[in-house]
């Protein structure tokens, strides 16, 4: 039987294969969607917003303020790379709507994902607190807590990765045996060469599964990776 | 002090608190199970990963929940 995994499309041919899977190739399509789009809309900028760099206003403008609401003033500074994370993970969780493999239904992205944020955390407390002044952080309230507080700070990034991608491949497996199902169901009753039931009602777990969790997964990854990183500043 | 807890931030944390919570104790598992199975221990280091698990989940969720409290004065 066939597993839920992610498959494996071709190999480039160097050390030995490096497999390419269905993520990547999906991941590839979503970054020259964003690529593209970036490139499109800031070709020709105006004092005075015409078309589409309307809605491109809209979306900065929001990216400006949800980060100055959640982060502070002083951190706003990060407006851009919570946009393009928020971007980038709206498009892949909302892949699936379109029928193909969403790109966060994979550990893999998800974790590096997860990395980015945790060497944030790190880096950025380091540089605004000092290295040392960082490290003692670490053996607060007392010398013999490093190893736990090391531990909390390890399962920081494991979360988050596990959330999201929990989230994500649940989803599409649950869609992907809906649509068995009712293929199955539409043979039984003799409509094998045309799945009727697979139309119209997997309309509402698309809803559920893609739209609301999508969206929702990507607001909270995003979020927590404010906070976070707020956190370790201040 | 400027105020810049809202209610989303807050949102997404509690949202969290469930993996976080769970997250330490499971890779305790883990690491002690492979720990005992590298130096043929079982199951000394498991119980105690589990047992460091569950003491860094309570210490997170302590964490979590105290974040928005003002720090004591005196210190």
């Amino acid at each position: 039987m066939e597993g839920f995994g992610p498959k494996i499309m071709f190999e480039i041919p160097i050390f030995g294969g490096i497999p390419i899977t269905e993520t990547i190739i999906n991941m590839w399509i979503v970054m020259a969607l964003l690529v593209g789009f970036a490139i499109f809309a800031t070709k020709r900028l105006d004092k005075l917003p015409k078309g589409i760099q309307n809605y491109v206003e809209v979306i900065v403008d929001a990216m400006n303020k949800l980060t100055i609401q959640t982060m502070g003033e002083d951190k706003k500074s990060f407006a851009p790379y919570m946009g393009s994370l928020f971007l980038f993970l709206l498009l892949a969780n909302l892949w699936g709507l379109i029928g193909l493999r969403p790109p966060t239904a994979d550990l893999n992205t998800t974790l590096a994902l997860a990395m980015m944020t945790f060497f944030m955390i790190h880096f950025f407390g380091a540089k605004s607190k000092g290295v040392l002044g960082y490290a003692k952080g670490f053996f607060e309230p007392f010398i013999l807590m490093f190893p736990l507080n090391v531990m909390g700070e390890l399962s920081t990034p494991i979360s988050l990765g596990f959330r999201l991608f929990g989230n994500m491949v649940g989803g599409l497996i649950i869609m992907s045996l809906l649509y068995a199902g009712l293929g199955g169901v539409s043979a039984a009753i003799g409509l094998e060469f045309f799945p009727v039931l697979q139309a119209g009602i997997p309309f509402v777990f698309h809803m559920y599964f893609d739209l609301f969790a999508g969206v929702l997964q990507t607001f909270i990854f995003v979020m927590l990776t404010m906070v976070f990183v707020s956190i370790a500043m201040d | 002090m400027k105020k810049k807890n809202n209610t989303l931030s807050s949102l997404s944390l509690i949202t969290y608190i469930g993996v976080h919570m769970t997250v330490p104790i499971v890779a305790g598992l883990f690491a002690g199970q492979w720990i005992d199975n590298k130096l043929n221990t079982s199951p000394i280091f498991l119980f105690v990963f589990i047992i460091l698990g569950v003491v860094v989940s309570f210490m997170n969720l302590f964490k979590v929940a105290t974040k928005d409290m003002p720090p004591k004065k005196g210190k």
